[in-house]
Order: C-alpha cells, then sequence, then structure tokens
C-alpha cells in the first residue's frame, strides 16, 4: 500500500481497535512518515469523541403504551416502495409452487409415504400450495405474504427437526427444504436477481415433462396454435431452472425478440446470462424488463446489484478510461479482471460528487482488489493508465453503462481489444 | 445494552404469546432503537412512528427470531429497513433526489446546545450506505458483526463504509472542530 488513501481504512479500524499487530506496525511506520495521516487520525478521534457525545433521546411518554395498542391493528398496508416487495415476495412464493407443481407426481409420492411418519410435511406442501396464484397485483397486503412466508418458515423447522435422513426420500424433501430456504431468504434480503420468478402461461401448466433421469430429457406436449415464442419460452425457462444455461439463453433470446414478448422472458434472460457469468448480458436483459410495472422495483435491484460489478477489462493500450454513471446514492464496485503484469493506477476526475473509497497504487494478477465508487449525483468519470500489460489479453470489449434516464440503462460496447497473438 | 441472555428470554417469552414482554423489551431498547431511527431519517416525529412499528415487527416475527445473543443486530436490522424506506419514499416524493436526513429538530429543540444540533447535520451530511454504520458502531457501540448484520453486508464491507463514514463525518464536523462555528444546514 503505497498512497494514503488505502490507509484510512486501518485508521478506522484503529480507533476500534480492529487492526491485527501486523497492520498497526505497518500503520505506525507509514504514520510516522505521513504527516497527513497523523492529521487524519488526531481529527478522526476528535470526530469519534463528538460523536459520542451525542446525547440519546428518551422515550416520550406512553411509547410503550402505545405500541402495546398497536399490537391489536390489523397489520399496516404498504407504502408504495413496499408494494413492489411484495410483488417479489410474491413471484418467489409463486415459484416455489411452480416447482411443486412440475415435480407433482414425485411429491405425491413422496408426501404420502412420509405423512404417515412425519405428519407435517403435507401442511407444508399445503402452504406450498395455497401460494397466491395468478401473481397477485399490487393492493395485495403485505401481511398475507408475510404469513405464508412465516408458515413456510415454521414447516421448514418442523421438518429439519424430524429424522429424514432414514428415509427414502428425505434427501428430496431435504432439497425441497433447501430450495425453501433459499427463497425465504431471498424474501428477506430482497435479492431481486436471485429470483427463479413466476411461469404464469398457461401453456405451462399443460406440460408433460419427465423427470425420472439425473438429466431429465425435455419432454413438451404443447397445444398445437402454441406460439413460436412461447415454446422458447417455456423451454427456455425449464432449461433455465435445470441449468441448461446455454439452451436457456439460445430460447429466451428468441422468446425476448418476438413481437409481443412474454414480460418474462427477459428476466429469465438475464437470469441464464447471470448464471453464465455474462454479467454485462444480464444487465442489459435487466434493463429491458423496466417497462413492465410489476418487475420494475425487481429489475431496479437487479441492476444495482448487478451494476456493483463492473468488469473492466484491460486493453493494450497504454492508458484508457472507463466512464460510469452510477445511480444517484449508488455505491459501485469495480473489478479488474485481467491485470496488467506490473501496475496501473487509478485516477479519479470528474464529477466532484464521486468519491473513490480506495485507490491502489498497483495491481498483481494474484489479487483482484475491488474499487468502491459512491456517487451522489449520478456520474463519475475514472481514468485508467496501465503502464505495463501482460503478453496475451484474450479478447474483449470495454463497456461502457450510460444511464439515459432514470431506471434506465444502456450497454455501449466502444472498443474492441484485439486478441494477442 | 449488553446481550446477557435476558433479550433471548424475553423473546421466548415473546413467541409463547406473552406480549407483556415487549414492554421489557422496549425498557431495555427503545431509547436506542428511536435515537438510531431519527439519526438516520432525520425526522423526530416518524421516527417515533416508525420506532413504534419497529416493536411491532418484534412482536409480530417473534417466533422467527433465532436466540443466540443477535438481539440487536436483529433489531437494528429491522429499524434500518424501516428509516431506510422511509427515507426511500421521501425522496421519492421529493423527485428522486438523494435519500438524506433533513434533520427537523426534536421537540425540545430549545434546550437543545448548538454542538448537538451541529453533530446531527454533520451525520446528516453523511450519504447511505455509510452513515448507518457510523450511526450503529460509534454512537450505538454495535460490534462490527451486529453492525454487518443489520446491514445485511460482510464485516469487510461494513469496516470499509465505517472508514468512509467515517472520512465525511469528519470532513463536515472539521471546521466546528477548528472554529466553533455552527454547522449549517445542508443545500437540498
Amino acid at each position: 500500500m503505497n498512497d494514503c488513501a488505502g490507509y484510512r481504512e486501518w485508521i478506522s479500524r484503529l480507533q476500534d481497535r480492529r487492526l491485527d499487530a501486523p497492520e498497526r506496525d505497518r500503520l505506525s511506520d507509514h504514520l510516522a512518515a505521513c504527516p497527513d495521516c497523523r492529521r487524519a487520525v488526531e481529527e478522526i478521534e476528535a470526530a469519534d469523541t463528538l460523536l459520542r457525545r451525542v446525547e440519546p433521546l428518551d422515550l416520550p411518554p406512553g411509547f410503550d403504551d402505545q405500541v402495546m395498542s398497536r399490537l391489536k391493528e390489523p397489520a399496516r398496508g404498504v407504502s408504495g416502495s413496499q408494494v413492489s416487495l411484495i410483488a417479489l415476495a410474491a413471484a418467489l412464493l409463486v415459484a416455489v409452487g411452480v416447482y411443486i407443481a412440475h415435480r407433482q407426481h414425485e411429491e405425491n409420492r413422496i408426501v404420502a409415504e412420509i405423512q404417515a411418519q412425519l405428519g407435517v410435511v403435507k401442511p407444508f406442501m399445503n402452504s406450498i400450495s395455497a401460494l397466491p396464484d395468478p401473481l397477485p397485483n399490487e393492493d395485495l397486503e403485505w401481511t398475507r405474504v408475510e404469513a405464508t412466508a412465516l408458515n413456510l418458515h415454521d414447516r421448514i423447522q418442523a421438518i429439519k427437526s424430524q429424522p429424514l435422513g432414514r428415509l427414502k426420500e428425505g434427501a428430496e424433501v431435504a432439497r425441497f427444504v433447501r430450495q425453501a430456504e433459499t427463497l425465504l431468504t431471498t424474501l428477506s434480503t430482497g435479492d431481486g436477481h436471485r429470483i427463479r420468478t413466476e411461469a404464469r402461461h398457461p401453456d405451462l401448466r399443460a406440460l408433460q415433462f419427465t423427470t425420472a433421469t439425473p438429466n431429465p430429457a425435455i419432454d413438451l406436449t404443447f397445444p398445437r396454435n402454441t406460439a413460436q415464442s412461447v415454446r422458447d419460452l417455456v423451454i427456455g425457462h425449464i432449461s433455465l431452472s435445470r441449468g441448461d444455461y446455454g439452451t436457456a439463453v439460445e430460447k429466451l433470446t428468441a422468446a425476448a425478440r418476438a413481437s409481443n414478448p412474454a414480460p418474462k422472458a427477459r428476466y429469465w434472460l438475464a437470469e441464464a446470462h447471470q448464471n453464465r457469468g455474462e454479467v454485462s448480458k444480464a444487465l442489459g436483459a435487466y434493463a429491458g424488463c423496466l417497462q413492465f410495472e410489476q418487475t420494475r422495483w425487481l429489475a431496479l435491484q437487479a441492476i444495482k446489484t448487478m451494476g456493483t460489478k463492473h468488469e473492466v477489462y484491460v486493453n493494450r493500450t497504454p492508458a484508457a478510461k472507463f466512464d460510469i454513471e452510477l445511480f444517484a446514492g449508488s455505491t459501485s464496485d469495480v473489478t479488474l479482471l485481467y491485470r496488467p503484469a506490473s501496475e496501473a493506477t487509478w485516477t479519479l476526475i470528474g464529477s466532484p460528487d464521486t468519491e473513490c473509497i480506495k485507490t491502489f497504487g498497483t495491481f498483481y494478477h494474484a489479487e483482484t482488489p475491488g474499487f468502491t465508487f459512491n456517487t451522489s449525483d449520478g456520474v463519475g468519470t475514472v481514468e485508467f493508465k496501465v503502464h505495463e500489460l501482460k503478453s496475451s489479453l484474450p479478447e474483449y470489449q470495454w463497456v461502457v453503462l450510460k444511464k439515459q434516464e432514470p431506471m434506465q440503462v444502456v450497454l455501449e460496447p466502444v472498443v474492441t481489444v484485439p486478441r494477442s497473438r | 445494552m449488553p446481550d446477557d441472555g435476558v433479550d433471548d428470554s424475553l423473546m421466548g417469552r415473546l413467541a409463547r404469546g406473552e406480549s407483556e414482554a415487549l414492554r421489557e423489551i422496549i425498557h431495555r431498547h427503545g431509547s436506542a432503537l428511536l435515537n438510531f431511527i431519527r439519526q438516520i431519517t432525520g425526522n423526530h416525529a416518524a421516527a417515533e412512528d416508525l420506532a413504534q412499528e419497529a416493536f411491532v415487527r418484534v412482536f409480530r416475527h417473534a417466533g422467527r427470531y433465532v436466540p443466540g445473543g443477535g438481539f440487536r443486530a436483529w433489531l437494528y436490522t429491522i429499524g434500518r429497513h424501516l428509516a431506510l424506506n422511509h427515507s426511500r419514499d421521501r425522496s421519492q416524493e421529493r423527485g428522486n433526489r438523494p435519500a438524506g436526513p433533513s434533520f427537523e429538530p426534536a421537540p425540545d429543540g430549545g434546550e437543545r446546545v448548538e454542538l448537538q444540533a451541529s453533530i446531527d447535520r454533520a451525520i446528516a451530511a453523511v450519504p447511505e450506505p455509510f452513515r448507518s454504520p457510523l450511526v450503529m458502531c460509534i454512537l450505538h457501540g454495535l460490534s462490527y458483526e451486529e453492525a454487518a448484520l443489520a446491514s445485511g453486508c460482510s464485516v469487510k464491507t461494513l469496516s470499509s463504509r465505517l472508514a468512509r463514514g467515517r472520512e465525511r463525518f469528519r470532513e463536515v464536523i472539521a471546521p466546528y472542530l477548528a472554529t466553533g462555528a455552527a454547522i449549517p444546514l445542508e443545500k437540498r
């Protein structure tokens, strides 16, 4: 670490006694030679002292009585921002239902066998089957979704407490439990991009496909007049759920290009790209979801998440700019995927409202240090200088993320780097 | 307030439907949570309402709480979500301007010294996601681990955000430290 900015986190951790001995020694050496950082230590200590002098306000009289009286009220309606979370929650829960429906044959057999011994699986399955369908509209009460989620949680706990391992079907049920837990986690963290999403198209309900083999073939029987885009959509979605992301991308790309694409085509396409590690393509597909009000929040979350992982590829030019526009108030991590052999310097220029948390003086191959940028006005520019490069770099493109208007993102490749020979 | 197992015990009672246990939880954590939400939203009146809602959710979700000494992180998670949702809704009402506390004065503003008001404004000048770690760790004494849990991020990220929050707070408060001048409200 050659620059002061890199030591500022250590100075912060020093205040909280979170540095280990080698770090303390290195920081001490740096402080001995750096008056700016010494002043920073003094000012941060003073600022901390000041902060700790904040006098907390006491609870107003009757606060607890007011809380207790609110316990008797029905749960509150939701705000505009929560409405979208509800849509997410509902979509997640419906996703469980869809998954269950797909495997109905197997589950029925499992449930029948295990129910007699456990007495808890059936209610668990019932709780999933009772999920809202079709996808609830925005006036669905949060409590309804949440109550279902809580019920799911309780059932999971009950199932986990049973000796499922001794049953032949234990692994199968455990897999359901893991999936449900994942969905609950997703529900609680709001990670929209991890949504398995729902399949509501009526044609999907008529599907017949086999799951008997470890690598099941998709055997679909569509109604005769099913549109090609719907066939693509359905096959793409099933491929996605089975981890065949190549087929998923192919089919969902076709579905998304239809004249009247299904709302979820781009969303599933984004997920397929994401699972293939194609972050930029995933981001573009997520951005395309924004025309649908119900997935607006989901897509925004996804873009925020995806957008924080900017892939920056080194080309053979000794200096280049990487332009990045962020959502106002957002934070973005930038990771340099192919680092130069010796040194690369990042310099933040442009908007004064964009701040670079870390500035690294040197990159090496072994590590993947990340930058975090924060912006309050949504614009920032990073100048990227490379002094020396590896001799063999694959072909990559520079990608510029541009925000056209709130919640719309376009990807624009601006430079194609020739493959080294 | 240190978690000496009392919180887990109270939550156990709450999960069994003993709603009166909530009064004890409010007695233990109510002031801290109210202040935390106020410091994140900058709105005293809203903070009181949000803090009440937080405790209602503690009651309703008591069955989800997993004992193990993490009550404070759990409580601050609820409080932080409510506060940030409130700030986000407010910012959307303002036309998607970046969320930030406006810091309406507390009802007892007349008695508060200018130092307190200046600190409030300096905290308000620290943007999210750096403000929450600053408030949780420095003002409320949460550990990095607790604050990371409440923020839904890794300890490493939390540490980085806290450092950035400290830097920003230092920059804003520095003139005050140097001259004793009052910190003006941010232009918005």
